[in-house]
């Protein structure tokens, strides 16, 4: 049982945390390397241990600064999992309610009280989710239709996909340094494309050391237009490097 | 793939490209330019010979540049946003055809995967005034293939609204009870993303039920009674259509706080069930008479976003827009509706 059998809704999240059981299937391709040597179950369940015995060195004022490391963390789980399965929100949202539910708090609920040793109790959740204020909690848990909600909504798809297409841990780094990085990058069409993602964040800080937000926006406007006409796909990291210092 | 809409400065193909794509399994065959990949259970890899072809490729370059394919390719572009997957392979140029074999694995995609052809720069070259000059510049496109690997979200039911006649008293239309179990006619709205579903009260007056249920085309005082209601029924329901996808666009641009105004649109347009994106691109002209047909929706989407009071400008004149959308329709059944009944009065 590795993925709900159909994509939660905001109100499915809150019926979630009421205590409401939602069906699970199998993952219909089966992961390549750990098949073998763990279940599905046993992987995840040695995730979340981990993930929480890392969760023990921060608090909500330093998670932001660590989308780095856990992004290395989970890309190492699930690296060997077939695209297909990675591209299912319905993965992602079990994967994230059943067993990295601490983190997402922590890391997206901001609140004086949301500290790594006062866990919320699930009465909280609830009044949290129905609260006006907390209206993007939903986008972390359970992401959306759209290619952002992947790469950068869902709150642990966003750290997985970024590695995945980045492969390299320092620029990984780069891009969550300036979270400005990833969302021009991870929310536009061309951020599929490995080289055109690779060639944006090796470059912006060159061109920009400051890495103001605006600046960083206006690069990628600038290069999604070149897209209009360029073929993003057809081109080397070179060559888009060079559209970026035209 | 190419987009007529867009203006290029230099010179492009005047034909498409010619692209065929054969499957080399012989059961999986393409119906026009898709294929249902999802109905075939038992088969985890498609295999493709693709080839192109191209007219008058030497069009697309200056005079000085003679061989063209020394500055040109053929390439394949494989795009799917749910895969979060874009490449592109090149042709192999075999005398005037261009061709290549591609596997698609289905562990590897999700929905829908788009293919099509493109010809490209394939370096640099010296500018020119009227011709493209940067690599990568796409100067020629085919049309688009689609396989699925899923089952297409939404068609199920197909993309029209269903009609019921249902009791507004009975249990399963609870919402209706306490307040609107006599009314005549109702909008189920409630699915968010599902179609809606227009209900009609069967518990309304049975000479009023025999009106509305009239087939007769003949023009008479009952027809031309029952035309009339189901105008005003159909002016409502395309009003509280509209009203309710503008409201929902509106509500996904507030979740989009902070992030950039173009990726904030796109983000909430994209967020929006497709009925509701195909309803406001079909009417935006209507609701933005004063944009040019092709920038309508641009225009609309941008001035929600810029505009607080736009919704509720646009609400001010919603059976405007209902009974402008409607067409002649609204106009010539009222006046023959009138004309018929002064005629009889005399």
């Amino acid at each position: 049982m590795n993925k709900f059998e159909d994509i939660l809704t905001n109100e499915d999240l809150i019926a979630y945390f009421e205590g409401r059981k939602f069906e699970e299937i199998n993952l219909e391709e089966k992961s390549e390397k750990n098949n073998s040597v763990l279940d599905n179950h046993d992987l995840f369940s040695e995730l979340q241990e981990k993930v929480e015995k890392e969760l023990k060195n921060v608090d909500h004022k330093t998670i932001g600064k660590t989308d780095a490391h856990f992004s290395e963390t989970i890309y190492e789980y699930l690296k060997d999992f077939p695209r297909r399965e990675l591209t299912d929100i319905r993965f992602w949202q079990s994967l994230s309610l059943n067993y990295l539910q601490n983190y997402i708090w922590l890391r997206w609920y901001k609140s004086e009280n949301s500290s790594k040793n006062n866990k919320i109790k699930n009465d909280e959740k609830i009044n949290i989710l129905k609260s006006k204020d907390n209206k993007s909690l939903f986008n972390r848990f359970l992401g959306g239709t759209s290619l952002k909600s992947l790469t950068s909504r869902q709150a642990i798809s966003r750290l997985f996909w970024p590695r995945h297409i980045l492969k390299d841990k320092k620029l990984v780094e780069l891009c969550f340094e300036k979270q400005d990085i990833a969302v021009a990058v991870f929310e536009r069409q061309y951020g599929m494309n490995p080289e055109a993602a690779i060639a944006f964040i090796k470059n912006i800080s060159i061109k920009h050391s400051s890495l103001e937000k605006k600046k960083i926006q206006l690069e990628a406007k600038i290069l999604n237009r070149y897209f209009a006409t360029i073929s993003p796909d057809y081109l080397n990291q070179n060559s888009i490097k060079k559209l970026l210092f035209i | 793939m190419t987009n007529k809409d867009i203006f290029y400065q230099y010179k492009t193909l005047n034909n498409s490209i010619e692209l065929k794509l054969k499957s080399l399994d012989p059961d999986l065959k393409f119906d026009g330019n898709i294929l249902n990949f999802y109905n075939y259970n038992n088969t985890d890899k498609l295999e493709l010979y693709i080839t192109a072809t191209i007219d008058h490729p030497e069009s697309v370059l200056p005079l000085e540049c003679k061989n063209s394919f020394e500055y040109l390719d053929v390439v394949l572009l494989i795009k799917s946003t749910k895969s979060i997957s874009r490449r592109c392979e090149i042709f192999e140029k075999k005398g005037n055809v261009f061709r290549l074999n591609l596997s698609l694995f289905k562990k590897d995609w999700r929905n829908e995967v788009e293919i099509s052809a493109a010809l490209v720069l394939k370096n640099n070259i010296k500018e020119n005034i009227g011709y493209a000059s940067v690599i990568g510049t796409q100067l020629g496109w085919s049309k688009t293939y689609k396989i699925f690997f899923d089952e297409p979200e939404e068609k199920v039911g197909g993309d029209s609204m269903e009609f019921e006649w249902a009791s507004f008293s009975s249990n399963r239309l609870f919402w209706l009870n306490k307040h609107y179990s006599k009314d005549i006619f109702a909008l189920d709205l409630r699915g968010e993303n599902k179609m809606p579903k227009v209900y009609l009260n069967e518990d309304m007056n049975k000479h009023l039920r025999s009106l509305l249920e009239e087939k007769s085309k003949r023009i008479s005082p009952k027809t031309s009674s029952r035309d009339l209601m189901f105008q005003s029924i159909a002016s409502s329901i395309f009003s509280q259509l509209l009203t309710d996808c503008l409201i929902h666009y509106k509500r996904n641009l507030m979740q989009e706080e902070g992030v950039e105004k173009l990726v904030a649109i796109e983000n909430a347009w994209e967020n929006l069930s497709n009925w509701k994106k195909k309803l406001i691109e079909n009417y935006s002209h209507n609701i933005c008479p004063d944009s040019r047909k092709k920038d309508a929706l641009d225009d609309l989407k941008e001035s929600i976003y810029d505009d607080d009071n736009k919704i509720s400008e646009i609400l001010k004149v919603i059976l405007n827009i209902a009974q402008n959308t409607l067409g002649e329709s609204a106009n010539e059944i009222f006046t023959k509706s009138a004309e018929l009944l002064t005629k009889g009065g005399k």
